[in-house]
């Protein structure tokens, strides 16, 4: 994947969110002029972008419809109907998804071609059967006008076929075959190869001379051409017919000016324009024919109407493209020619002595190189100008004038009628809008940031330690103390740099909570319920890792509520609710947690089917489920392998339990809870750390070993003597201002070996902790400096032993252990 | 150094055209509307520009008719760049103060061809 | 295989392929029986030197290939008048 190709699909991606948040409003609103001009033009945009890459073209057609389609309703004014709307939001899921299958490597244009046949079919029928398709404007109108300045330059042996094609402003390959009379005993099949040529459009088959008599007829003699058009690419084309490529001509044609060479009897297709030693550009066929094509646009844009306000702009700028012309061609005369003819209409405010110039065609320029195709060049000068007849011979400037002068005009006028008309009022720039600078990063960039910032955190740790070692080892006194003050410099410095860059991987909710209204309203349209979302707080921001972890759980839920909590519009009425029911997502943040609920007004959890299913699938005992109070039933959907539904509805998903939601978020630190009341609805909490990567932790020191543990559990360091320590039942504990505070070694649950060591006044260090709502407090050999840390997971088979949450590197090197004191305890 | 100007909402299409005339030798700005083209067209001093015509805020056209006014200002040759193919349309670009009038999705010989003609050499 | 003159039903059938040397005698048919309809339902592909007896003798046909080449690409230039 190229740079290009990944711009196409961050912006696509873009587009198709704007394009489907567009198309509920719309249904949801209805259709008013502004955000139907917003659809088309995203929609346009995609497509355009889709242009770019050859093999996009399905996707391409289905949104080249779709854009005609918006036109339509643009004009007639219509609503968009529900099922219109769902056509439109399917062809958007097929774009989204093959464009995925793009970006993954598994896109088969073949394969999704009958797909986007039938969208176009569909999309197509919305407008129904609208039979001037703007589509199909521009192929009549194409078609209708072989040589229009769209085609100036058709090659002789194309021209006669035009008009049995649908050009559909695609480029098209011709191909003109013409076998040799004795192929056939060559062993060539002259129609085998056309056989084989992809995506054939058209074929015309002529005799080169006529055929005799049936009796005499010699069917060995090859006596035909066989000219083709193809939609593929030009070299899959020229692919096919390798082996004879001495006996074909080729000629790619597209709706744009600058079309290929008029030199067709080379089969490569290069258009790389090489220079001559001097750096000027000789004047091969090919920018013959180009620099006359652009000459002949100049010539017709002077003609064009000459009382508006952008005459003498227009006509600067042909003169320097003229100029610029002549200077690449290494005729410069032409270009001082025309800057004089433009200095006498600018001074004479009278366009004639320009005009007339223009139309004085270098004969250069105007006959082609290859003789073989003067004639049939000439012919399709630019039928602006008179009939074609002015270029060649060269035209006389005194004997030009007199003739030309006159039947310029004359085409000129009838052009430029309808223009005037059509002339567009002006467009008035909007105010200025206070532009928020945005800057697109990908994303490796923003992790590589955060690694490094996180190294040099770690990094600043060390200075610390090299302070010390100053001054008690090699007793620098001072510079100690300047290592310190440095120290405390950098590490502000570094902190911000945290911040900062926590700052940049901190996204809004809002990105997976826009999928929610597409989501509830499929759901709701596919189960037959009446279904209101509400989402407030998505502006809420937090980590993008978390965010991202979140998506697939929330949606679980969020069908969930809608399987199981919304009732169906009857049971909701006869329960006396209103028949809409109503989810509400909310995000919000509280001090260093971000939270985001989920709440419905739904039937809530039935706990005594809860119970009975979890005693059917063996998860509790009888006994337990009659003990327990209904807060506690509640929770135990999230035990795995429950799932109260009775069928597993391809709605909430197969497999995918509650317990698998809960771990998900437990992954990044977070919690879930939940409440329910029968009849009333539902709510699920979520919470979830505010940021992920650095973690305060405070080291300690037990028989002989460092570890560590999170500051966000210690509650306090206390120093506790030895006989403040009782010892009941072979538990310990001490009192801590007047609460009792078990007391747990760490050395004895790590199974470390030796006992606790006091401190030379008899005194214990303990480290009070909250876990799992209690304090309990870890006897520890001592206390060192919080630090922050990286915390690194543990990996392969070290991840089972629980005790530890990971490791973190310290700043002279040393990896310390991170204590996970749920597990310890 | 030859500079070109390409004046496109979508981003892939000014990278993709970027792309082809760096290759080609040529230095390139861009611009996202008709606006801030203008913007550009007053300070900078360019030698083409590459117009598409949908854009917000101001269209291709009316860009092209903004700088054909301002006769004070360089007037360089400008190439407009539409999916239409109508004979209108194309009428209307010149009319507005086009020189060239492309369909995208626009070729790379194409493009090169025609900077190569209406600018000369890369970097002369 | 190739060509084949069915008597009773007085038709040519040109079986799935038909190839270089068919060519010769679907003329030779042809010239024979000129008023045979030609069969063509089963062909799935024609040599250019068949094609172009079948374009200079233009026989009427009676069936056309369910093949979709031949049917879109060749058929236009057949007399299925008859077909």
């Amino acid at each position: 994947m190229n740079a290009l190709q990944a711009q196409f699909i961050a912006e696509s991606r873009e587009l198709l969110e704007g394009i489907g948040e567009a198309m509920l409003t719309l249904e949801k609103q209805g259709s008013d002029a502004d955000s139907l001009n917003n659809l088309f033009r995203l929609v346009h945009t995609l497509k355009g972008n889709c242009g770019l890459f050859e093999e996009l073209r399905p996707i391409g057609s289905v949104l080249h419809c779709a854009e005609d389609t918006l036109d339509a309703l643009r004009d007639s004014g219509e609503e968009i109907s529900s099922d219109s709307a769902d056509i439109l939001l399917d062809a958007m899921d097929f774009v989204s998804h093959s464009l995925d299958s793009w970006e993954s490597g598994g896109y088969d244009p073949e394969a999704i071609s009958p797909r986007a046949k039938q969208l176009v079919a569909s999309i197509k029928a919305i407008r129904e059967g609208d039979a001037a398709q703007p589509a199909n404007q521009a192929i009549e109108a194409f078609v209708n006008t072989p040589s229009s300045t769209a085609q100036t330059h058709i090659t002789g042996w194309i021209e006669p076929h035009l008009s049995k094609v649908a050009q559909q402003q695609r480029d098209l390959v011709w191909i003109h075959y013409a076998p040799e009379s004795d192929c056939f005993f060559k062993g060539e099949d002259p129609l085998q190869y056309v056989r084989s040529v992809p995506e054939l459009e058209y074929l015309a088959i002529e005799t080169i001379n006529p055929w005799p008599a049936a009796q005499d007829l010699d069917p060995y003699n090859c006596n035909l051409t066989l000219t083709l058009a193809s939609r593929a690419t030009e070299d899959a084309v020229l692919l096919v017919f390798d082996y004879v490529k001495d006996q074909i001509k080729h000629e790619v044609l597209s709706g744009s000016l600058c079309t290929g060479e008029a030199d067709t009897s080379s089969a490569s297709a290069s258009a790389a324009v090489s220079l001559t030693p001097e750096g000027m550009l000789p004047i091969t066929e090919a920018s013959r024919a180009q620099a006359l094509r652009i000459w002949e646009v100049q010539l017709k844009i002077m003609t064009l109407n000459a009382a508006t306000p952008t005459w003498l702009g227009r006509a600067r700028a042909a003169v320097m493209a003229i100029e610029q012309l002549s200077e690449s061609l290494n005729r410069s005369a032409w270009g001082d020619a025309a800057k004089e003819a433009l200095a006498s209409s600018e001074a004479n405010n009278d366009p004639t002595p320009l005009l007339s110039w223009l139309q004085r065609i270098p004969e250069e320029l105007a006959t082609s190189i290859n003789s073989a195709e003067a004639a049939s060049a000439t012919d399709h000068i630019s039928p602006n100008v008179g009939a074609g007849k002015i270029a060649v011979p060269a035209v006389s400037a005194e004997k030009a004038q007199p003739d030309i002068a006159p039947k310029a005009p004359e085409s000129a006028a009838s052009s430029v009628e309808p223009l005037a008309k059509a002339e567009k009022a002006e467009a008035h720039p909007d105010g200025e809008a206070k532009q928020v600078q945005i800057l697109k990063v990908p994303r490796e960039k923003i992790d590589r940031l955060m690694e490094l910032i996180g190294e040099m955190v770690v990094a600043k740790n060390s200075l610390p330690y090299l302070a010390e070692k100053a001054e008690t080892q090699y007793g620098v006194r001072e510079v100690a103390k300047e290592l310190k003050s440095q120290y405390a410099v950098i590490n502000r410095i570094a902190e911000e740099m945290q911040d900062a860059i926590m700052q940049v991987r901190m996204m809004p909710v809002s990105s997976i909570f826009q999928r929610f209204p597409r989501l509830v309203r499929d759901l709701a349209k596919k189960l037959g319920k009446q279904i209101k979302l509400e989402i407030t707080g998505e502006e809420t921001e937090a980590d993008k890792n978390i965010i991202e972890a979140l998506a697939d759980p929330l949606i679980h839920l969020v069908r969930n509520s809608l399987d199981h909590g919304i009732e169906p519009p009857e049971d909701r009425q006869e329960a006396g609710k209103s028949l809409e029911g109503t989810i509400h997502i909310s995000a919000h943040q509280e001090g260093d947690r971000v939270h985001i609920i989920i709440e419905d007004d739904g039937a809530g959890i039935d706990v005594t089917r809860v119970k009975r299913k979890a005693v059917e699938k063996g998860l509790i005992s009888e006994e337990k489920a009659a003990s327990m109070s209904d807060q506690e039933a509640q929770q135990l959907i999230f035990l795995p392998g429950f799932s109260t539904a009775a069928v597993i509805s391809d709605v909430s998903g197969r497999g995918v339990g509650m317990d698998v939601v809960r771990s998900a978020i437990a992954k990044v630190n977070g919690t879930i809870h939940l409440h329910s009341q029968l009849g009333k609805g539902t709510k699920v909490d979520l919470s979830l750390p505010l940021t992920m990567a650095v973690t305060n932790v405070m080291m300690i020191k037990s028989a002989d070993q460092s570890f560590a543990v999170p500051m966000d559990i210690v509650v306090e360091t206390v120093r506790v003597p030895a006989d403040a320590i009782h010892v009941v039942q072979d538990h310990k504990m001490t009192v801590l201002r007047g609460k009792i505070i078990p007391l747990r070694s760490l050395n004895d649950m790590l199974h470390l070996g030796s006992g606790q060591v006091p401190n030379e006044d008899n005194e214990y260090a303990v480290l009070v902790v909250k876990v799992n709502g209690e304090s309990v407090g870890i006897m520890v050999d001592d206390f060192h400096s919080t630090i922050d840390i990286i915390l690194r997971p543990l990996e392969g088979l070290l991840q089972q032993m629980q005790v530890y949450s990971g490791t973190a590197l310290l700043g002279d090197g040393s990896v310390l252990l991170v204590l996970n004191m749920k597990e310890v305890l | 150094m030859k500079r070109v100007l390409i004046i496109d909402d979508a981003a892939t299409v000014r990278m993709y055209h970027r792309g082809i005339l760096k290759q080609a030798g040529y230095e390139t700005d861009e611009a996202v509307n008709g606006m801030e083209a203008l913007e550009k067209a007053f300070d900078g001093q360019f030698d083409l520009y590459l117009v598409d015509v949908n854009m917000p805020k101001m269209d291709g056209y009316s860009f092209l008719r903004k700088l054909r006014e301002a006769v004070e200002i360089r007037q360089a040759p400008a190439v407009m760049i539409s999916t239409e193919a109508e004979e209108h349309d194309e009428t209307e670009a010149y009319l507005s103060g086009a020189n060239l009038y492309m369909i995208k999705p626009v070729r790379p010989e194409q493009l090169v061809q025609c900077a190569r003609l209406l600018l000369g050499e890369r970097g002369r | 295989m190739g060509v084949h003159y069915d008597v009773i039903e007085n038709v040519i059938e040109i079986s799935e392929s038909c190839t270089v040397e068919d060519a010769e005698t679907l003329l030779q048919l042809v010239l024979e029986h000129d008023d045979a309809l030609i069969e063509a339902h089963d062909c799935q592909h024609i040599h250019t030197a068949a094609m172009q007896v079948l374009l200079a003798a233009k026989p009427r046909f009676k069936s056309l290939p369910e093949e979709e080449f031949l049917r879109q690409f060749l058929a236009p230039y057949w007399d299925t008048a008859a077909a």
